[in-house]
């Protein structure tokens, strides 16, 4: 008797647990945007530097209450590519995306902000601030791209109508047209034209 | 009398300890490492297995909880590739990595020996509107300043034409992002040497998936152009011996690339008179 009372009481405690969480989960908190950017853009620092391996990157991710998402893709050819995502983005950002074929540095990191009257000039301010020796090597209307080291480059692009069409076709984000303003903000390793 | 209410008190406080001893697992549980790539499906031939993304909002998570004979929590979803349509809300324990779904015939499929025989194409549909043997299109030429050099050949065409599959072969790494924000795809050849295909667009081609075997001449991909202003829409062919295994970027050389890199210019130039009948 006493059992099945403790036992409705676990599960209604732990129902009322769960609708709490999703209820909060779905209530903006003001304000936090910023802190947001500032967090993540952190955390793209320490990764790129020597220290930040996948296993740091994970367990912030988890401390900071992201909900990580690690997927390894492996094959006996090209190795191993491990993808970061996280289920709860912080306020204000989304579709954070990590990639590391090496566990001790990444390859790719991303994530998106939301767009605003000068959201592309705020996450410029904040990359300035973040990355004191960063220096800039290209800059344009809706684009600037900074060059960090010798190993990685950082680049913000803000998302315009005619790049709907490019990003929809993405195997990882969603997109509609209520995302034109978006700012992407992408770390790299410096493999490409630069 | 007095006994009863410490008993009621314990057993409340029992309840309570268990729960907060399950949420604390959930928050400090090792995050699990998971297999595949990273595509989800809708696990369910309700939903016909469909391919999907899930949708983040910069407001928050999108999760919603409907009561269907207990809590069933929703979450938002785009199908694959179907643009502008409206999102849709599905079960979230259906939502899976296709790998964990082999309904969904997201199984590796069997290579078709038989197809893998040696025999090759040139991967552009036309001839590239600049040589890719001179300038900052060749392979070998300059890139950061000097501390590297570039690790393929440049093929400049026309953005969203479509890139063939230069032989037969296996895809071995399905698109992941590369650089300004375009994709590269990794094959295996019959003769065993890997290529990659870089900067092309995150478009999936038909019939193109993870271990998936492709004919020489399929369509694998499409031209893609980097978000900066440094040059024309192109596909940034990479080849590779075969005999090394491992990442195909790697620190330690030149090229930051594997140690197997080859120069792919007398390949392509072969294949692009075999095509066009004249080469650059």
């Amino acid at each position: 008797m006493y059992m099945r009372k403790i036992l409705s009481i676990a599960f209604l405690t732990l129902a009322a647990l769960a609708w709490f969480r999703a209820e909060s989960q779905n209530r903006p908190e003001p304000g936090a945007t910023l802190e947001s950017l500032q967090v993540l853009l952190g955390l793209f620092a320490e990764s790129s530097k020597n220290s930040g391996n996948l296993q740091t990157l994970i367990a912030r991710l988890e401390s900071l209450n992201y909900e990580p998402v690690v997927v390894t893709d492996q094959n006996s050819d090209t190795g191993s590519l491990t993808f970061v995502r996280t289920n709860r983005p912080p306020l204000g950002t989304r579709y954070f995306h990590a990639q590391y074929f090496e566990e001790h540095r990444p390859q790719h990191l991303s994530v998106e902000f939301q767009s605003g009257s000068n959201a592309l000039e705020l996450v410029a301010g904040e990359i300035s601030r973040v990355f004191p020796a960063a220096s800039l090597v290209e800059e344009s209307n809706h684009f600037r791209k900074w060059r960090l080291d010798d190993d990685y480059l950082i680049w913000i692009k803000r998302l315009q109508a005619e790049d709907l069409p490019t990003v929809q076709e993405s195997p990882f984000n969603a997109y509609g047209a209520e995302d034109i303003g978006a700012i992407q903000i992408t770390l790299e390793e410096s493999i490409g034209h630069d | 009398m007095q006994q009863s209410s410490s008993y009621k008190w314990s057993s409340q406080s029992f309840v309570f300890i268990t729960a907060f001893f399950i949420c604390s697992l959930s928050v400090y549980a090792d995050v699990p490492r998971l297999r595949g790539y990273l595509e989800y499906v809708i696990c369910s031939p309700e939903y016909a297995y469909a391919k999907a993304i899930p949708v983040q909002r910069f407001d928050g998570p999108t999760v919603q909880m409907k009561w269907e004979q207990g809590p069933v929590f929703l979450t938002e979803v785009k199908l694959k590739e179907s643009g502008d349509q409206p999102s849709l809300w599905v079960p979230q324990d259906l939502l899976v990595l296709g790998s964990q779904c082999p309904e969904a015939d997201w199984m590796p499929s069997a290579v078709d020996t038989a197809a893998l025989q040696p025999a090759y194409v040139f991967p552009a549909l036309q001839r590239t509107t600049a040589s890719y043997k001179t300038g900052q299109r060749a392979f070998g030429a300059r890139r950061g300043g000097g501390t590297r050099s570039h690790a393929a050949c440049d093929l400049y065409r026309v953005k969203d034409e479509a890139v063939v599959s230069v032989g037969a072969g296996k895809i071995i790494r399905d698109r992941y992002f590369f650089y300004e924000g375009t994709y590269a795809i990794e094959m295996k050849l019959a003769d065993k040497r890997v290529v990659r295909y870089g900067e092309v667009t995150g478009r999936k081609a038909a019939n193109v998936s993870l271990n998936k075997s492709v004919k020489k001449g399929q369509i694998i991909g499409y031209i893609g152009k980097v978000s900066s202003n440094c040059c024309e829409p192109m596909l940034h062919f990479e080849l590779y011996k075969g005999n090394l295994s491992g990442s195909l970027t790697q620190s330690g050389n030149k090229f930051s690339r594997r140690a197997d890199l080859i120069d792919p210019s007398k390949f392509l130039t072969d294949l692009e008179k075999d095509k066009f009948g004249t080469s650059y």
